[in-house]
């Protein structure tokens, strides 16, 4: 087989197609990527499962805390 | 290619503004889509390309500098990004059979087509792009090293690697015209 054999082939079996442009404007779903808020990140999971446990385990932490308040 | 923006555009862009961001995506999005296309050739994933594209492009606006091309560094990024779904397509095996929204075959017979694309889908992504632009669009070697960001000797070489994993493939399936 030639390489322009095979170039045929590819072409004829994946053929460009006319398309100038997308079907619809997709300038709001790329600004509503930008403004998504980010997900939470490993730091914060991380920092709300210590509170949790810190709470869990010394209850009268939070009465300390309620004092400053 | 479209004309290059000014530099008051891109500097607004760079430092985050938003319109300036727009007007930069009314001029390219055509041009990008186009790009994207040729590399998935399919019409709902080149439309994902683009808003992820653009998204990036926005995301690391820091990193651009004004005094190059911005359409060849969204090209760059178009690139990266249809490569990530072209990885993303080769992991879901309807791919790898036949996708529904390629374009319609041309003259080929169906089952010699379908032969043709399972061979083509078989090819590793860094494959696929190379002999998707090399072969099939006929682009010069040093316009896609450079969209790829690759030396020129790498896309030559990827390029004869496609043909020589295409030609067994197909001889797998029967196909030694």
């Amino acid at each position: 087989m030639t390489d322009e054999l095979l170039k045929d082939l590819l072409r004829s079996a994946l053929p460009p197609t006319n398309r100038q442009g997308p079907s619809r404007d997709l300038w709001p779903q790329v600004v509503s990527r930008i403004l998504a808020l980010p997900a939470w990140s490993w730091l914060d999971t991380s920092v709300a499962v210590g509170a949790t446990i810190a709470v869990l385990v010394f209850p009268k932490a939070l009465l300390l805390i309620a004092f400053h308040f | 290619m479209t004309d290059e923006p000014g530099g008051e555009l891109l500097t607004r862009f760079v430092q985050g503004d938003l319109d300036a961001f727009e007007s930069l995506y009314r001029e390219y999005h055509a041009e990008v889509y186009q790009w994207a296309m040729r590399i998935v050739r399919d019409v709902g994933i080149a439309e994902d390309v683009l808003v992820d594209a653009f998204w990036r492009a926005y995301r690391g606006r820091a990193q651009f500098d004004i005094s190059r091309s911005f359409g060849a560094w969204m090209r760059r990024i178009t690139t990266n990004v249809a490569l990530d779904q072209l990885r993303a397509m080769r992991s879901r095996t309807s791919w790898v059979a036949i996708h529904d929204n390629i374009a319609a075959p041309g003259t080929l017979a169906h089952g010699l087509s379908e032969s043709v694309i399972r061979a083509f889908r078989k090819l590793s992504p860094k494959l696929q792009i190379v002999a998707t632009l090399a072969l099939m669009e006929e682009l010069p070697y040093a316009e896609i090293a450079e969209a790829l960001h690759l030396p020129v000797g790498t896309i030559k070489s990827r390029s004869f690697r496609a043909i020589r994993a295409l030609r067994k493939e197909l001889a797998q399936l029967g196909i030694q015209p």
